[in-house]
């Protein structure tokens, strides 16, 4: 390992950009913002790549007090996920330059869209809990100003349901830090855990425990039962990139967290087979089918799509708590293919908000005459996402059901792939009538009216390249490697 | 060099804060400026004195012929020193513009100062008796600056303010008495007598009687309904005195009796020790859902300095030296944090006349200065890293998760829920002052706007030394446990 000044740029360069769009007057104007904040975001995409392609490295940067040191490093986990972050934070942001045409305050919005990144990658990056903590806990305050942006009474309250549910949820996070510094040898993210077995003698249950709230805790940015509650409140009302980014990519912070906590802090081999794995698989089971019958039943489609986010991360999480190769393959599959999925969704549903002003899904009848592409991309999304093969949906269900079958714990092992199933027929339930009626509104639809309401080339560009990456799973092998290589170092 | 300097820092406020109410100054301007000069004097005087850290203890006189009355310098006492040393100093020059319009300046000045000799006065105590003294001298000082605005309310808060604040220093004289009774004269070592009484349940008594009696000033439940009433007084009282001098005194004296009077070695492991815990744990609580109820800004402020309180007690509670220092860490950070977060009430209040928390929706973009050292100072007292209130409450859980035990679990649930609803009483608040145009938004006026530099340098001080703290902390917490260490 060699330390290396280079790993804070990714992290600092968005930052340094947001604090610029938000200061600095001459980028008030539309046409020179508009090119600094592509530049930015590429050039932060590229130095994510450049972070990723690079041998491993780590970075001390200072200590806040004794046992709260900060430093970064990229390890698999890190490769992994940054890269998938930059590359989303681009293709919403390219999305947002005409949909932010129609809102106010894009200075601000646009400032604090590249601190989130910056925050978001820092989480990535963390090389111990302290510092992915406060990586969390600053993301979360960066990404507040997206929800409450329309700043109305309706925005203000999702934005505090957002901040104290998160909060919340930090604070449980918080608690495993005490608790590993007595029975820990250290704080830095080491695979197979850090847990001294011989000071943790006598206290299984009390840090099971501890365990189980941290994980609950940080479930709360994944929509996990039982702080799920804010997710379908706080992300629609954000502008629609932001919804997009909010829950394509920020719920997987959650997923992060518990990553670390898990594999590199108490380690897979204390948790396995306890009472505690059991409730969190419980846990994640609710989530899946609740979130799914939820977006079954909801009629406004951010509104749908989020609580589609809570069935979706939860299936990711459920394979995390298998804490079996296979079902961990299933789960890092399905967060590529949620991220992407979830983003083009919404930003499907930001098309046609931005070019109709439409919300309700009752209205979208014959939307696809309207807008041909955008439902296209609608449809190529959601059957990814229901999991019709060959789209990735389908490839992460399948190892996600592999990997329950094959674990032996009670009940579950079976459980879960029944009720994985049942999820997806809902979601195909929830997604499909969308393109149905889209493509074919029926007899009564008046075809004299149609107007052609085609979103320009800044939008269209990320749906198509969104959607074609949901198809390509095709050609599954650099995926596959990409995630054996992340399931290797864990296990 | 010799110990008879420790009486400076008691002299200096004491003389000059009787001049500026006796001498005729020609105009406000020279008399904020002898004032102001004095203050920082007596700062520099404490600042040297640490620095040199006078050894022994210099005995003033005796009360009877085994009681000295004695003042000294230790590690504790070093660190409340310095806390206050900073804080007067930037709290005077805030309440130059604060009380500006104010027709009684001389005599609220005058004891503004002359707490500031009396409180060193606390820290500087060698023995509990002559820390009794100053410590019943400290409520007399204070009740002018209480009963300032004269009307019903301050008069009323004011009696509340001494039954509350008499009966406990009776109760905790009790308990020095008892204590001397039992053990003969005593002074403060870090241990105190614990190892020679092991299992003495007379002395667990007496304890317990002397931890109540100063758990009126430090705010515990149910003797802490004083705090939020005396919040009547003008914004630097409640700023400077009640949420750092005055209730860090009751914490101080807690702290001393605890580990440097009784000891730890007697009270680990005894129902005197779980009682306390149990009350600083329910306090924690009970201060934060009370602040969470409450509309008016200034006792939302103070309900939520009688829960931080409790986490220092609690801190204090585990009779441990790691808990002791997470207590005095966020004594410190406490400090620091909670005055600014009066300042900016206070700025708001005197500027604009606001004093309900609905009342300052909007405001935000007419005080943007104010209000964005509101929010920097309600996200570090909720706990958000890279600023210092993260840094004590995780010192406060790890020592807690070190002790172990039912007591210090519950302890850490009261501080996690109690972190929660921290956020939930200050940064929504913050958050509708800068989104949230408000229906009547004509009814601004020009007088709606950030303050003078007398309060925006305090907010600039105290605003950089938290983001200093929150960021470099870990020579100050080496400092503090060395303080407390070494004295072991």
């Amino acid at each position: 390992m060699n330390s290396n000044i280079s790993l804070l740029f990714p992290i600092l360069f968005p930052m340094l950009c947001g604090i610029a769009v938000g200061l600095i007057p001459a980028l008030k104007d539309e046409k020179r913002r508009r090119v600094f904040v592509l530049t930015a975001l590429s050039i932060s995409f590229l130095l994510t790549i450049s972070q990723i392609l690079l041998p491993e490295a780590s970075l001390y940067v200072c200590t806040l007090a004794p046992k709260a040191e900060i430093s970064f490093a990229v390890d698999a986990v890190t490769r992994f996920f940054a890269g998938l972050i930059a590359f989303m934070w681009l293709m919403s942001g390219i999305f947002s330059f005409e949909y932010m045409k129609h809102e106010k305050n894009h200075n601000r919005y646009y400032c604090f869209y590249l601190l989130g990144e910056g925050a978001m990658l820092g989480v990535a990056f963390a090389a111990n809990y302290v510092t992915m903590y406060l990586c969390f806990e600053w993301m979360t305050l960066m990404t507040l100003p997206m929800v409450l942006h329309s700043q109305t009474e309706d925005a203000l309250k999702a934005g505090m349901k957002y901040l104290l549910y998160s909060f919340a949820g930090a604070f449980a996070g918080l608690l495993g830090i005490p608790f590993l510094v007595r029975f820990g040898t250290t704080l830095d993210f080491i695979p197979g855990g850090v847990l001294d077995m011989t000071l943790v003698q006598g206290h299984e249950t009390l840090l099971l425990g501890v365990a189980f709230a941290v994980i609950l805790g940080f479930g709360a940015k994944a929509g996990l039962f039982p702080l799920h509650a804010w997710l379908p409140t706080a992300h629609p009302v954000a502008p629609a990139p932001a919804s997009a980014v909010l829950s394509g990519v920020i719920t997987k912070a959650g997923v992060i967290a518990i990553i670390r906590v898990i594999y590199y802090q108490f380690g897979a081999a204390f948790l396995r087979g306890t009472w505690m794995q059991t409730a969190l698989l419980c846990t994640a089971l609710v989530t899946i089918f609740m979130g799914s019958s939820m977006a079954y039943r909801e009629k406004i489609l951010k509104k749908r799509l989020a609580y589609s986010t809570v069935s979706q991360v939860s299936y990711i999480l459920f394979g995390l708590f298998l804490m079996n190769t296979t079902a961990m393959t299933g789960s890092l599959l399905h967060v590529l293919c949620h991220s992407v999925v979830k983003d083009g969704l919404f930003l499907c549903a930001g098309a046609i908000i931005y070019k109709t002003g439409k919300t309700d899904v009752e209205e979208l009848t014959g939307i696809g005459k309207e807008m041909p592409v955008v439902l296209w991309c609608f449809t190529l999304c959601a059957l990814a996402l229901i999991g019709i093969p060959p789209m990735c949906g389908f490839m992460s269900k399948w190892y996600l059901a592999l990997g329950s079958l094959s674990s032996s714990i009670p009940v579950i092992s079976w459980l879960g792939p029944v009720i994985l199933l049942i999820s997806a027929l809902l979601t195909a339930a929830y997604l499909l009538p969308i393109t149905i009626r889209g493509f074919f509104p029926g007899e009564g639809y008046n075809y004299s009216a149609l107007v052609k309401k085609e979103p320009n080339a800044w939008m269209l560009l990320p749906l198509i390249l969104l959607a074609a990456l949901a198809a390509f799973t095709i050609f599954p092998q650099p995926f596959l490697a990409m995630v054996e290589n992340v399931t290797a170092s864990l296990m | 060099m010799s110990n008879q300097f420790l009486i400076l820092p008691i002299l200096i406020p004491l003389i000059s804060g009787i001049s500026i109410a006796l001498l005729p100054f020609r105009s406000e301007k020279s008399r904020n400026l002898f004032n102001l000069t004095a203050v920082l004097l007596n700062s520099f005087v404490i600042l040297w004195l640490i620095l040199s850290r006078p050894a022994g203890s210099l005995t003033l006189l005796y009360l009877t012929k085994t009681l000295p009355f004695a003042l000294k310098l230790d590690g504790l006492g070093i660190i409340f020193l310095g806390l206050i040393g900073f804080l007067w100093p930037v709290s005077t020059l805030y309440s130059f513009e604060y009380m500006e319009h104010d027709k009684n300046q001389p005599r609220f000045f005058s004891f503004y100062t002359i707490c500031y000799g009396v409180t060193a006065g606390v820290a500087l105590s060698a023995n509990p008796i002559t820390m009794y003294f100053f410590y019943e001298l400290l409520t007399l000082v204070t009740v002018p600056l209480v009963a300032h605005e004269g009307d019903r309310q301050s008069m009323a808060a004011v009696r509340k303010y001494i039954i509350y604040s008499m009966g406990g220093a009776a109760l905790s004289l009790t308990g020095i008495l008892m204590l001397l009774s039992h053990a003969g004269s005593v002074e403060f070592v870090y241990g105190g007598i614990g190892q020679l009484f092991q299992g003495d349940s007379f002395l667990l008594l007496a304890y317990l009687l002397t931890f109540i009696g100063f758990g009126v000033k430090s705010a515990v439940f149910p003797l802490h309904a004083w705090l939020p009433a005396a919040g009547v007084a003008p914004t630097p009282v409640t700023a400077l005195l009640h949420a750092v001098a005055v209730v860090k005194s009751g914490v101080f004296a807690a702290i001393r009796s605890t580990y440097y009077t009784f000891g730890p070695d007697l009270l680990a492991g005894t129902w005197a020790q779980q009682s306390t815990a149990v009350a600083a744990a329910f306090t924690i609580v009970f201060g934060s859902v009370m602040a969470l109820r409450e509309q008016h800004l200034k006792r939302r402020l103070a309900y939520s300095t009688v829960s931080n309180l409790s986490y220092i007690l609690f801190g204090m509670s585990l009779m441990t030296a790691e808990g002791l220092v997470a207590g005095l860490s966020h004594m410190l950070f406490h400090g620091v944090i909670k005055i600014t977060l009066f300042f900016c009430a206070g700025t708001v209040l005197c500027k604009t006349g606001r004093a309900y928390v609905p009342q300052t929706t909007g405001l935000g973009r007419k005080m943007p200065v104010t209000f964005i050292t509101f929010l920097i100072s309600g996200l570090a007292l909720t706990g958000t890293p890279l600023l210092p209130g993260y840094i004590s409450k995780m010192n406060l859980l790890m020592s807690a998760a070190l002790a172990g035990g039912p007591f210090a679990m519950a302890g850490i649930i009261a501080l996690l829920l109690s972190a929660i609803l921290t956020a939930a009483y200050l940064l929504p608040m913050g958050i509708r002052a800068f989104l949230v145009t408000p229906e009547d938004s004509l009814s601004f006026t020009e007088h709606d706007r950030d303050p003078g530099w007398q309060m925006l340098v305090p907010f600039t001080v105290l605003v950089l030394t938290m983001l200093v703290l929150g960021i470099h902390a870990e020579p100050l917490m080496n400092a503090l446990e060395s303080l407390i260490m070494g004295s072991v």
